[in-house]
């Protein structure tokens, strides 16, 4: 308890407080300008940290981590581009209803729930940090390959009636995703002997490719008779009590999900982001709305993302193991003060730790007021017409592929991705599936893989497992009854056409 | 007393030892360089090992070289992504490539030729390899692990990261040493193969002592043996492999390269800063802080070009000996 207190006095000190501030708000601007995001960010801070106090210098960090999480989500909805990787999946509804003239409450929600999902994984992490660690480590090739693939096939909902559209658009992506040096083999697949695809196929410029440049070529060729959409003033409105307890469950499911993902070593706020979408489509009443531009398709991923953020500070703090890119630059943080994270910091210096949980709290409520004034800056550019933003969009589509790698390929990926985004929309294929198989693909094939070649080649070491086991048994019952439904569906209306 | 000749044959000395030092100490500055920012490419994460490695460096070169020092992380097909980016660059002093092991390999697989692509800069760090095991593990030490992997063929996992890569190298030139027969699960990212072990779904893993110092001081890793010719002081307890009879010590190197072509008075000039930039105290207490100041690391431009010759070649015989080259 003491401890606790002289935590809370080390982070309620002016100057921590203003490092909080401060680093809640650079990390939300750094979100939401495509381009830089949170891992630059904090590695370009580090030196700084050097000349600071230990703990206020990991705060400051571990503030522009929490508004870097969230800032994407700004451009995601706003313009389609997500200005980091853990937004991709918040445009999938947010730019639709940003489109429909209530940018204003897209912004809102993501923001509302970005906050709550931040706080939960913190109040959670604070009490129990290291049983969630021994959970993680408990999670093999198996369990990931079950997540992974629970997942996909959340495919076959999103489509809505294109059951057969969104699986080819599956399979496109699933075979994107294998382009590149094999993880396991070190053999090159797909690369046509070249150089430029031997990195793979970057999922951040494909999404910003075949979602941006795709509207932005389609609109193009609608012709730009209409003078943009009547958008005059777009005000951040937070959403009301009521609309919160409709989303409760969702809120609540995604939370316990981006913690539990985000404590997984290496997976991250991404793949949070699109499992947490996937369970709300999954558990839904009405999976067909998804992608139409409602509430839970935003409130999901974006709970989903920031409690990773906060998940992922677990193994970074316990075990010196981190979740997530941008921790595994704060590592870097903590060296430049001689200090490594893992179990001897918690034992060493735990009033450091606890320091660093209350940091996470307040930078997640200062979070939500940095959200406002970025989001209400950025907003004023959907004041533009479309004949000016559109370009805009294309600039930032671009900027933002380059600034993921600094390199050329990954633009020319976007374009091509532009290309193929433009013929899915032409002939109404759905997008979203392309860009799900294209980010789980890996993930699923290489666990598997890894999976199967620890186990000797033996599947029953794949399914008789208590979690991984679980998992596939869930996916498979939903899967048959999603399969089901859809038969029935059609074959009701094939009977009320002949009688 | 001394007399007058004394004196100016004194001063001669003085003056000519002198001249020699600075001769040799300070590589003289090339005209009108640095005159723009240098651009530092690492092709792994932030974070990581390599990235740490160049950033704790430039930290105080900046100041030495007098101009700003830029790092990109540009990761991606092992190196080769960024190799290509400072090949299309000018060969000016300008782009600096964090030139690893990894690079080697890929010129015996074909996918880079270090030879006509890169001219040795500086190596800065030798670190070490290590295997741990985990506390619950049936076997403890480096001999019972041979004992069992013997009793077991096939069955023990070693853990590193990637395919074909230094990790596995080290791995299967011991394994073949000591007569074991094992499997090699990699993983793209070193933390996955932390966790793999911590958790109990390997066996052994290979890292270099300095990111996994706190798991190791909490006993959750227990390291089994250092591939060095003798024990660490901080480890005393841990055999090396030259005192069991394994003549392998090689472990992972770091250091930097231009672009071939690129001036020899200006390649001198940046080795020589960087020089003083590895003296400096910041350097010096991140490097002992993640160990590795256990063995000395620097060598100059000449001695690291002469390095990766031998070093290309056992790589290649390595390699082919696992099959993967021909």
């Amino acid at each position: 308890m003491e401890i606790w207190l002289a935590s809370l006095l080390n982070v309620f000190s002016p100057v921590a407080l203003m490092l909080i501030a401060g680093g809640a708000l650079a990390g939300v601007m750094l979100g939401a300008i495509p381009g830089l995001n949170s891992p630059m960010g904090t590695a370009l801070l580090i030196p700084f940290t050097f000349a600071m106090e230990p703990a206020n210098g990991l705060m400051l960090l571990t503030a522009v981590y929490c508004g870097g999480t969230f800032g994407g989500s700004i451009s995601a909805i706003l313009f389609n581009v997500p200005g980091a990787p853990e937004a991709s999946v918040t445009g999938f509804d947010g730019y639709p209803m940003a489109k429909s003239g209530k940018a204003g409450k897209a912004l809102g929600i993501a923001i509302m729930c970005s906050c709550l999902g931040g706080l939960f994984s913190v109040i959670v992490m604070s009490l129990i940090s290291p049983q969630l660690a021994s959970v993680a480590l408990s999670f093999s090739e198996p369990e990931y390959f079950a997540l992974a693939l629970a997942a996909l096939t959340l495919i076959a909902s999103l489509g809505g009636d294109k059951m057969i559209k969104a699986f080819i658009a599956g399979c496109i992506g699933l075979l994107a995703a294998t382009i590149g040096i094999d993880p396991m083999t070190s053999a090159e697949r797909f690369t046509f002997d070249g150089d430029a695809l031997m990195g793979g196929i970057n999922f951040i410029p494909a999404l910003i490719g075949a979602f941006a440049v795709g509207e932005i070529l389609m609109t193009a060729e609608a012709g730009l008779k209409k003078t943009g959409e009547a958008v005059t003033k777009v005000s951040t409105e937070l959403p009301k009590i009521i609309e919160l307890l409709k989303l409760k469950w969702t809120i609540l499911r995604s939370a316990v999900i981006g913690t539990m993902i985000g404590i997984l070593p290496g997976v991250g706020a991404t793949t949070a982001a699109f499992v947490g979408y996937s369970e709300a489509v999954r558990w839904s009443k009405h999976p067909r709305k998804f992608g139409t531009g409602i509430a839970e398709g935003i409130a999901a991923p974006e709970t989903c993302n920031n409690a990773a953020a906060g998940g992922a500070m677990v193994p970074l703090l316990t075990l010196g193991i981190p979740g997530s890119a941008t921790t595994a630059v704060i590592i870097g943080g903590f060296m430049v003060h001689g200090m490594q994270p893992g179990p001897m910091l918690f034992i060493n210096q735990p009033g450091l730790m606890y320091s660093l949980f209350i940091a996470m709290f307040v930078a997640n409520i200062f979070m939500l007021f940095s959200g406002m004034i970025v989001a209400k800056l950025f907003s004023n550019f959907r004041k533009i017409r479309y004949s000016i933003l559109g370009p805009c969009i294309f600039v930032f589509a671009t900027v933002g592929a380059f600034g993921i790698s600094n390199s050329m390929v990954d633009v020319w990926i976007m374009f091509a991705f532009g290309l193929i985004g433009y013929a899915m929309k032409k002939f109404d294929f759905p997008i979203a599936p392309l860009i799900i198989a294209l980010v789980l693909g890996e993930l699923a094939e290489i666990s598997l893989r890894r999976g199967m070649r620890m186990a000797d080649w033996d599947i029953s070491d794949f399914i008789f497992r208590p979690i991984g086991g679980t998992i596939l048994l869930l996916t498979l019952i939903t899967l048959l009854f999603t399969i089901y439904g859809k038969v029935k569906r059609k074959s009701k209306f094939v009977d009320s056409k002949t009688a | 007393m001394l007399n007058k000749k004394s004196y100016v044959y004194l001063s001669l000395v003085f003056m000519v030892s002198l001249f020699i030092a600075f001769s040799v100490q300070a590589a003289e500055k090339p005209e009108g360089y640095p005159s723009q920012p240098i651009e530092v490419v690492v092709q792994y994460g932030a974070g990581g090992g390599s990235d740490n490695f160049v950033r704790n460096l430039m930290m105080p070169a900046r100041r030495i070289l007098g101009t700003a020092i830029n790092i990109t992380n540009m990761t991606g097909a092992a190196g080769v992504k960024a190799a290509n980016y400072v090949l299309n660059q000018p060969a000016d002093g300008y782009t600096i490539y964090n030139f690893s092991p990894e690079q080697l390999i890929n010129t015996a697989f074909g996918r880079q030729n270090y030879k006509e692509e890169f001219a040795p800069l500086v190596q800065v760090q030798q670190d070490m390899s290590m295997f741990y095991v985990n506390p619950k593990a049936e076997y403890q030490t480096v001999q019972e692990l041979i004992a069992y992997a013997k009793k077991n063929p096939g069955k023990v996992q070693f853990t590193g990261t990637t395919p074909a890569s230094p990790d596995e190298l080290i791995i299967m030139r011991f394994a073949k040493a000591a007569g074991i027969d094992v499997k090699y699960i990699p993983f793209d990212k070193a933390p996955k193969t932390h966790a793999a072990v911590l958790g109990g779904h390997l066996d052994v893993l290979h890292e270099e002592p300095g990111s996994v110092m706190s798991l190791i001081e909490a006993k959750k890793l227990i390291p089994i043996i250092v591939f060095n010719d003798k024990r660490l002081d901080k480890f005393p307890e841990v055999p090396c492999s030259v005192e069991l009879g394994y003549n392998l010590t090689t472990g992972r190197w770091r250091g930097l390269a231009v672009k071939k072509g690129t001036p020899q008075p200006i390649i001198d000039y940046i080795a020589a800063s960087l020089k003083k930039a590895y003296e400096k105290s910041s350097y010096q207490n991140y490097a002992k802080a993640a160990l590795l100041d256990q063995r000395y690391g620097w060598k100059d431009p000449a001695e690291f070009g002469k390095f990766w010759d031998t070093e290309y070649e056992s790589v290649k015989v390595v390699l082919k000996e696992l099959g993967y080259i021909k």
